[in-house]
């Protein structure tokens, strides 16, 4: 890996990384789905914790949209995504059962990355640099094409395991 | 002489007992020993409905065995999807077949179709394989695809998977010109119910019925029926002796029963089986009419898992034909023949790190004809075959794919050989060969809407049984010996191609190209299409052969697109020209590829849905070729000119309540009567349709 690594930083530039990108439904219903493919899945009404960090301006208020934009219940796939926002520093006590990292934390995304760990918590991104650096488990993009992506690292650190066939249609890092 | 050119078919159909190899068994005894799951592993194996939904593509494991989404798949693949097969209004999967990009599909008659894969179309055409859920149905025999009597129903087919290309490292022989895969429902994930009644022109009344059932939390179960009587299209031109062999009351039935049981968590095992029987004309090997009837059957069970150690998968099957015809005059010749085939296989497919998917695969077959008349005694061989994929991310945008297999084979024969060809016994104890094959691509994601793709592949084309193993002694068939061949080499197939797709988000379409250039080696002919030479009787001996090669170079472009408000449409022109290297019999003979490709083809469709309603209109033109058919008064086949032709069809479904759909297709409206292929005109087709699901 290491001749290729130039040349997968190469690419990986050019992976879109929607640095204010907006979370719609949509992109909550493909997370749903790939959490779906974890080899012990979540099922039912499923607490989703929109990190926010209060010490970044308009972090919380950006998060406090996202919230309001998924509405109070958010069915997806099989899970009900109910949405709340979480202050950074809460999320190792924070009564939720998936984290979710938008714009605004990425400068306390390791604290993300101890929390999930600590707490066996999956956390979901839009932001593949996040993925990428090992703060999130789990990258999604829907536009132009669905991409998935994980970070294997993470993905043990938070006791997490995808099935066998999820793992060959995904890009891991 | 016209005798010798019929296949060897009858109506009566001698039982033959015959035990499994030892090595079924072994394996499936294995299967539960190496299938140990993860400890906390996932209750299904692979669910691609769920997978579709997630990726919002189909997903497909039939390029590499790795399971993939399909605009990812190292090869130039295209899906007809559910959606697609009921919306065209095909009434057959050749119906659904005939508007894809680079596809030919002819028609020799109401049930009779050939499918050829860019160029190289012929009747009896040895160069596509067909399976059913990775299951062959190609016939070895013959060296050919019977599509009637594939027991699959429309209406609980998934997917249909059209590889185009080489793809014997996967599948090994005969995935030459290209690989069909059709994959059905999952009985377990999956709940397909319907029937279908078809009424329409030419006689024609069809059936279907699909059903699907739980047995608990861990088992599913589905059944199928279903068949078509119809009256086939007047003969037209064919010479008296094809016309008056030629059957006019087609009737078709398959059923099928499929069964996935859990039976841990990431484990489940499945059972199909199938029975089918048919009577139908069709244009068959040397070119020549018969009715064939044909008897099917097969079982096969196995075991997917996911483990530890990867996806595994074992599997065995069991296919058996026993066919005839109903009408000769080769009245010293015993007309039946019966194949039966047997596989074993053994797969694991393990991703390493994140970088690199590997698979490994193990596969014996065996396979035998017995046809009394026809190879006088039994002919067979066995195959042992090994194969490797490597799968390299090597970024997240840039893929490597390299996959090789060697097939070895050992042939067998018992029987009565024809006197005077020079071959003896030990030439047929002696013959076997070990074939390699290979598929790699680079697939590169330029961006995310652009993806390009480099193929390189070679394929291996077995001859048929029949190649291998015909004995006509002088006399049979005349004062000629006509004889197959032991020392046959396989035929190669090597491709390079490179595809280019982009997707159009700003109007919700993808265009797909290709360019491509083929050149096959060692072609196999049947022996009326070889010279002669005058053998030890002082007769002259017709002997299969090896008749040189033939190369092919081809472009594709095609557009497809869909509006959210429910507008579809495609569009696709595809191009193809052959030069031939061949030497041959030159007045018995239908190799002419350079000839026997319409070099320019067109397709289009549009179609929308509303509400209740959706209408589709499909079009297909198609450039000249040359076809060949025989001339009813000697060996010889005369060259067909088949003009250029646009063929339509329209399909409009009204559903009446959310379970029942009523359906009017018209195929061919834009012409009552239209020559599509050396065979019967095929008329204008109507008909009208009931689907209810339940």
């Amino acid at each position: 890996m290491r001749v290729w690594a130039p040349l997968a930083l190469a690419h990986l530039a050019l992976i879109p990384a929607p640095a204010h990108a907006e979370v719609t439904p949509v992109d909550l219903q493909i997370a749903a789905r790939a959490l779906g493919f974890m080899e012990r899945p979540l099922s039912g009404n499923v607490r989703l914790g929109v990190v926010y960090d209060p010490a970044e301006d308009g972090s919380m208020a950006n998060a406090d949209a996202v919230v309001t934009s998924l509405g109070a219940r958010l069915k997806a796939g099989n899970l009900v995504f109910e949405p709340v926002a979480v202050n950074i520093d809460a999320a190792l006590i924070a009564p939720v059962d998936v984290l979710f990292l938008p714009d605004g934390v990425e400068d306390r995304g390791m604290k993300i990355a101890r929390a999930t760990a600590q707490r066996r918590l999956p956390c979901i991104t839009l932001n593949v640099s996040e993925v990428q650096s090992g703060n999130c488990v789990l990258g999604i993009q829907v536009d132009p094409k669905v991409r998935i992506y994980v970070n294997r690292a993470a993905a043990a650190a938070s006791d997490i395991t995808f099935v066998s066939v999820f793992r060959m249609m995904v890009t891991e890092f | 002489m016209k005798p010798a050119r019929r296949s060897a078919r009858r109506r009566s159909l001698p039982s033959m007992s015959r035990p499994a190899p030892r090595a079924v068994t072994v394996v499936l005894a294995a299967a539960s020993l190496i299938a140990l799951p993860r400890s906390r592993a996932y209750s299904q194996v692979i669910d691609y409905q769920r997978m579709e939904q997630l990726f919002g593509e189909p997903v497909t494991s039939s390029a590499t065995g790795k399971p993939q989404r399909a605009s990812d798949a190292p090869a130039n693949m295209e899906i007809i999807t559910q959606d697609d097969i009921r919306r065209s209004g095909a009434t057959s999967i050749p119906d659904a077949l005939q508007f894809v990009t680079g596809v030919e599909v002819r028609s020799y008659g109401i049930a009779d179709a050939e499918v050829g894969i860019r160029g190289y179309n012929q009747s009896y055409n040895p160069r596509l394989l067909v399976l059913v859920n990775g299951r062959q149905v190609y016939s070895d025999n013959y060296g050919h695809v019977s599509w009637p009597t594939i027991p699959v129903q429309l209406d609980e087919i998934r997917q249909i998977e059209v590889i185009k290309g080489p793809n014997s490292a996967l599948y090994g022989f005969n995935a030459v010109g290209g690989v069909i895969n059709i994959i059905t429902y999952d009985p377990l994930h999956d709940k397909v119910n319907a029937a279908t009644l078809r009424g329409g022109t030419q006689n024609y009344f069809a059936g279907s019925v699909v059903g699907t059932g739980r047995i608990g939390a861990d088992v599913g179960v589905r059944m199928s029926a279903g068949g078509f009587h119809a009256t086939d299209f007047g003969s037209g031109d064919l010479a008296l002796a094809d016309a008056g062999s030629r059957d006019l009351s087609p009737d078709v039935g398959n059923v099928s029963v499929a069964a996935t049981a859990r039976v841990a968590a990431g484990v489940e095992t499945f059972v199909e089986a199938s029975m089918g029987d048919s009577r139908y004309a069709e244009k068959g090997f040397a070119d020549t009419f018969d009715t064939t009837f044909t008897r099917t059957n097969s079982v096969r069970a196995g075991v997917n898992a996911d483990t530890a150690i990867g996806l595994i998968s074992v599997d065995a099957y069991r296919n058996e034909e026993r066919d005839s015809i109903g009408q000769t005059t080769l009245t010293d010749v015993a007309p039946w023949s019966n194949q039966d085939v047997y596989v074993v296989r053994a797969s694991d497919v393990v991703k390493f790190g994140s970088d690199h998917t590997v698979r490994v695969g193990l596969e014996y077959r065996n396979n035998s004809q017995t046809a009394p008349g026809y190879v006088q005694g039994t002919i067979g061989y066995d195959v042992y075959a090994a194969s490797l994929m490597w799968d390299w991310a090597i970024t997240p945008r840039l893929s490597w794919t390299n996959a090789v297999r060697v097939d070895d084979l050992n042939m067998r024969y018992s029987g009565i050989l024809a006197a005077g060809t020079g071959i003896t016994n030990a030439d047929y104890a002696h013959e076997n060969f070990a074939v390699p094959s290979y598929n790699s691509g680079l697939v590169f994601n330029v961006t995310d809407l652009d993806t390009l793709r480099l193929l390189v592949a070679r394929g291996v084309q077995v001859p048929s049984l029949l190649d291998f193993g015909l004995q006509f002694s002088e006399g049979k068939v005349g004062p000629v010996v006509v004889a197959g061949n032991p020392n046959l080499h396989p035929s190669t197939v090597d491709n390079v191609e490179m595809d280019y797709d982009r997707s159009l988000p700003s109007i919700g379409s993808t265009v797909r190209t290709a360019l491509f250039a083929e050149r096959t080696r060692d072609i196999i002919s049947e022996p009326f299409a070889t010279r002669p030479f005058v053998g030890s009787l002082g007769v002259p001996v017709f002997l299969a052969g090896n008749v040189g090669g033939s190369d092919a170079v081809g472009a594709e472009i095609g557009l497809k697109g869909h509006s959210a408000s429910g507008l579809r449409w495609n569009a696709s022109y595809a191009f193809v020209t052959t030069t031939d290297g061949t030497v041959q019999n030159a007045t018995s003979t239908s190799i002419d590829y350079a000839h026997a490709v319409p070099r320019h083809v067109v397709t289009a469709g549009i179609g929308d849905t509303w509400e209740r309603v959706e209408i589709d209109l499909m079009g297909r033109w198609q450039s000249s070729y040359r076809d060949f058919q025989f001339n009813g008064n000697a060996a010889d086949l005369v060259p067909i000119e088949i003009r250029n032709f646009l063929t339509l069809t329209a399909h409009i479904s009204y559903r009446l309540t959310d379970n029942v759909t009523l359906a009017l297709t018209a195929q061919q409206f834009n012409t009552s009567r239209l020559l599509q292929a050396a065979g019967p005109p095929l008329d204008r087709r109507f008909f009208v349709s009931a689907t209810a699901h339940f």
